[in-house]
């Protein structure tokens, strides 16, 4: 799982962080050490292990989340707005970043966002919910994660297509708005 | 000579970061408007003031400013108060200091007491008619001696003339006064005087013994001293004459006679069963005797000799000259009086004790061969390592060993077994090398916080770590608790201390429920304080319920636990030196205490400057772990 705001455990280091779940799990020291490694590099936090993880950044630090995560080979990855704290350019980065991982690994990510543009840009299906009840209203079937991984996202984003669909889903949210809080004037 | 200095150097501190501080505003530009914190950075100059000021009103109100410029008017003073001391046995028969005639107000008194009496006797319903009229009786007989007394021509010559002797006496006494070199002391007198004075020391507090409290010397070391020592010696004669004057003529003395012996023929004849009516006849009686010795006197009869006192202090107000306005600049919130043989100091001169003498006493404490009631205050002893090895080890050890201990033999030895060496070494009855141990009243008391602290943590942190997560022990020792813990700590000693003992025993078990329910309270709101995500986040990684207690909620809840230490030091410290104050015969607390029996008043504050210190080092010893353990803290 990663979450909102990191849930890191500030008493650790980084690398510590990272190497919580293997840690639990008893596993052999120089094993893991060496995994800590590979995933501080893979996200981009190589030479940070013995930093404490309260002087990183936001985006930082959600790096450090995700490899912790990662590093215990989940079967499923559960991110509940890993990027809604972020600032525009890291949340940039770090989308580049999912992308990445979700290629190199082929883990099942389930990534939950309130950025239409993320979801279209980050996910091959696209579940809009709609509230009270909460439950799914429409699902979506989209090429442009397969395209981000080999294009630039920016590129994507200018796709007349990518655009379009932005636009209707847009629309259907506001749509879902004005009937449960009444039409604004 | 290091007062005078220290003097000078604090006013002209003062002056110059005053003025300095002038200085500042007028050419400092200032942005920050009013109510910006800005304001109120910097100001070193006015932090010099502040210790300046504080500094110079403890050597002027501890009367050090005097005693460093003015040696001797602490001397010359004690004489000033000998004579005030005589003076006033005189002065308050007469309305110079009182509102009335030392005669008015005790006829007026005792004609008020005669009248409740009265209303009493008429009141009473197991008094009998007849003794009523009986009491009645003598009141009214009481009542009729007092115009005997205060008849001018009832008044007898030779009392008459013996007040004019007195009077002349006084006024002598003032002419004297005045005169240079009175009272004439030959050359043999004064070396000898001289010496006596040496030997008695000057004026400071004993800086060779604890227990001595006398800072005074008495036997006066200047010419004017002397002056004022033989006119307190001459008033004293002049007064007992006085107060040996009875005016006594035959009238009153008969009319008493018979007063008195008509009183005890009433109490003989009266049965056991009137207690009542004796009781208000010895009433009668006592007022009739306070009468008599009363010495009241004719008005206007004492006019004489009232101006003549009213001269000679005067007299001896206008020879004090320097030395009254050094008592009255120097000498503030109080003055040296003297009481019988010695002097002393009164006001803040006594409770506020000066710098140079405190430092002497805490220089005399500090040596470990005198220390406080035999006991050092800090210092170490050499201990056996065997001692500590059988306090350690539980005696029982040896007992469940299998065997007997050794019964002596027919030739009256004891032959030691293996049992019984085992229980010599656990009992620490053995030798080994020795180690220093620190000991005295301040490693005692550090040593019960310490200790208290550590209980209450030990028991403290896993209880309330256990209360923030487990509903049945929430449940279950809450209440417990919450009983406990508003009842103030102090109101627990008396009960703690005797069912423990007045020894550490109880001393540590008052401070470990002093920390217990703060270290509880504080555990517990950091174990349920602990943010629900990285729970959420342990738990997906595969921790198990007590990877998460250890990994996670113990070090996220250490903020809350560290602050509840801090809490608890502070509060333990207090109640330490509160429970030392009730009963022990060791460590700070108590130190104080028995000083406040003896009026030490330089031990009382050299204790509360311990006091002071110890908490301060406590707190910056556990701010320092705090930063070292938590750095996160508030940087999350």
């Amino acid at each position: 799982m990663v979450f909102q705001q990191g849930a890191l455990f500030e008493w650790l280091t980084v690398a510590e962080n990272v190497n919580f779940g293997l840690r639990m799990k008893e596993e052999d020291a120089v094993q893991t050490q060496k995994k800590v490694d590979e995933w501080l590099d893979i996200v981009g936090l190589k030479g940070f292990g013995n930093t404490p993880t309260y002087q990183l950044s936001g985006g930082m630090q959600q790096r450090v989340a995700l490899a912790r995560c990662l590093i215990n080979d989940p079967d499923l990855i559960l991110m509940d707005e890993p990027l809604g704290a972020l600032d525009a350019l890291t949340r940039e980065k770090m989308q580049s970043l999912v992308l990445k991982i979700w290629k190199e690994t082929g883990k099942t990510i389930i990534l939950i966002t309130h950025s239409v543009e993320e979801a279209l840009l980050l996910g091959e299906k696209v579940y809009v919910m709609a509230p009270r009840p909460g439950r799914i209203h429409k699902e979506y079937k989209l090429p442009f994660a397969s395209m981000g991984l080999n294009g630039d996202l920016r590129e994507i984003k200018n796709n007349k297509e990518f655009v379009s669909k932005r636009e209707e889903i847009l629309s259907m949210i506001w749509d879902m708005e004005e009937e449960i809080m009444g039409k604004d004037n | 000579m290091i007062t005078a200095f220290l003097t000078f150097v604090f006013f002209f501190a003062i002056v110059g970061c005053v003025l300095y501080g002038r200085k500042l505003i007028k050419t400092e530009k200032v942005d920050a408007v009013f109510g910006n914190p800005e304001r109120a950075q910097g100001g070193i100059h006015w932090v010099i003031v502040g210790s300046s000021f504080l500094l110079l009103v403890w050597l002027y109100y501890s009367w050090d400013i005097a005693k460093s410029f003015f040696p001797r008017s602490a001397n010359e003073l004690c004489q000033v108060g000998k004579v005030n001391e005589s003076l006033l046995s005189l002065k308050y028969l007469f309305p110079i200091e009182e509102r009335q005639l030392k005669s008015t107000s005790v006829i007026e008194t005792e004609t008020e007491n005669l009248n409740k009496i009265i209303i009493e006797i008429e009141e009473s319903e197991e008094v009998k008619s007849q003794d009523k009229n009986k009491l009645l009786n003598f009141v009214s007989q009481t009542k009729n001696t007092i115009p005997l007394l205060t008849n001018e021509k009832l008044l007898n010559n030779e009392t008459k003339e013996q007040i004019k002797i007195i009077n002349k006496k006084i006024i002598n006494l003032t002419e004297n006064f005045r005169k240079k070199d009175y009272p004439n002391e030959s050359a043999e007198q004064e070396i000898e005087r001289i010496e006596a004075a040496k030997e008695e020391g000057s004026w400071k507090a004993s800086s060779t013994s604890i227990e001595n409290t006398i800072e005074i010397p008495s036997i006066p070391k200047t010419k004017r001293g002397l002056k004022f020592q033989a006119a307190a010696e001459e008033l004293n004669l002049i007064s007992d004459e006085f107060f040996e004057l009875r005016n006594h003529n035959s009238q009153y003395t008969s009319a008493l006679e018979k007063l008195k012996k008509e009183i005890k023929d009433f109490r003989t004849n009266l049965g056991s069963s009137e207690e009542i009516s004796s009781s208000f006849a010895k009433d009668i009686l006592k007022i009739a005797r306070r009468i008599e010795y009363a010495s009241i006197f004719p008005p206007n009869t004492l006019k004489d000799m009232q101006l003549s006192i009213i001269n000679f202090d005067k007299a001896q107000k206008k020879e004090q000259g320097t030395l009254r306005w050094v008592d009255i600049l120097l000498f503030p919130s109080g003055t040296i009086i003297s009481s019988g043989p010695s002097c002393s100091e009164q006001g803040s001169g006594r409770w506020l004790p000066k710098p140079s003498d405190t430092i002497n006493k805490f220089t005399l404490m500090l040596n470990p061969n005198v220390g406080y009631k035999q006991i050092p205050l800090i210092w170490y002893e050499m201990m056996d390592v065997s001692k500590i090895i059988g306090f350690l080890i539980p005696d029982w050890f040896a007992d469940i060993l299998p065997g007997e201990y050794p019964v002596h033999n027919e030739q009256g030895e004891v032959k030691p077994n293996f049992k019984s060496k085992v229980l010599s070494f656990v009992t620490g009855d053995f030798n080994l090398f020795k180690i220093p141990i620190p000991t005295g009243h301040i490693w005692d008391s550090f040593l019960r916080v310490f200790l208290g602290l550590v209980a209450g943590i030990i028991v403290g942190v896993p209880l309330g770590l256990f209360m923030g997560l487990n509903r049945f022990a929430k449940g279950f020792f809450d209440p417990l608790i919450e009983l406990y813990r508003p009842v103030p700590p102090l109101a627990w000693a008396p009960l703690v201390i005797s069912v423990l003992g007045i020894d550490n025993l109880g001393k540590v078990f008052l401070l470990f429920m002093v920390s217990l329910s703060i270290m509880i309270i504080s555990a517990r709101a950091g174990a349920s304080g602990t943010q629900l995500s990285k729970i959420h986040a342990a738990h997906s990684l595969g921790a198990s319920k007590w990877q998460i207690l250890r990994h996670v909620i113990f070090p996220n809840s250490l903020p809350e636990i560290l602050t509840g230490i801090r809490v608890a030091t502070g509060m333990c410290w207090g109640t330490l030196v509160a429970a030392e104050f009730l009963a022990g015969t060791t460590g700070v607390g108590f130190v104080e205490n028995v000083a406040k029996k003896y009026f030490q008043y330089e031990v009382i504050w050299i204790t509360i400057f311990i006091m002071g210190m110890l908490g301060l080092l406590f707190d910056i010893t556990i701010r320092k772990i705090i930063d070292k353990t938590i750095p996160w803290r508030g940087k999350g």
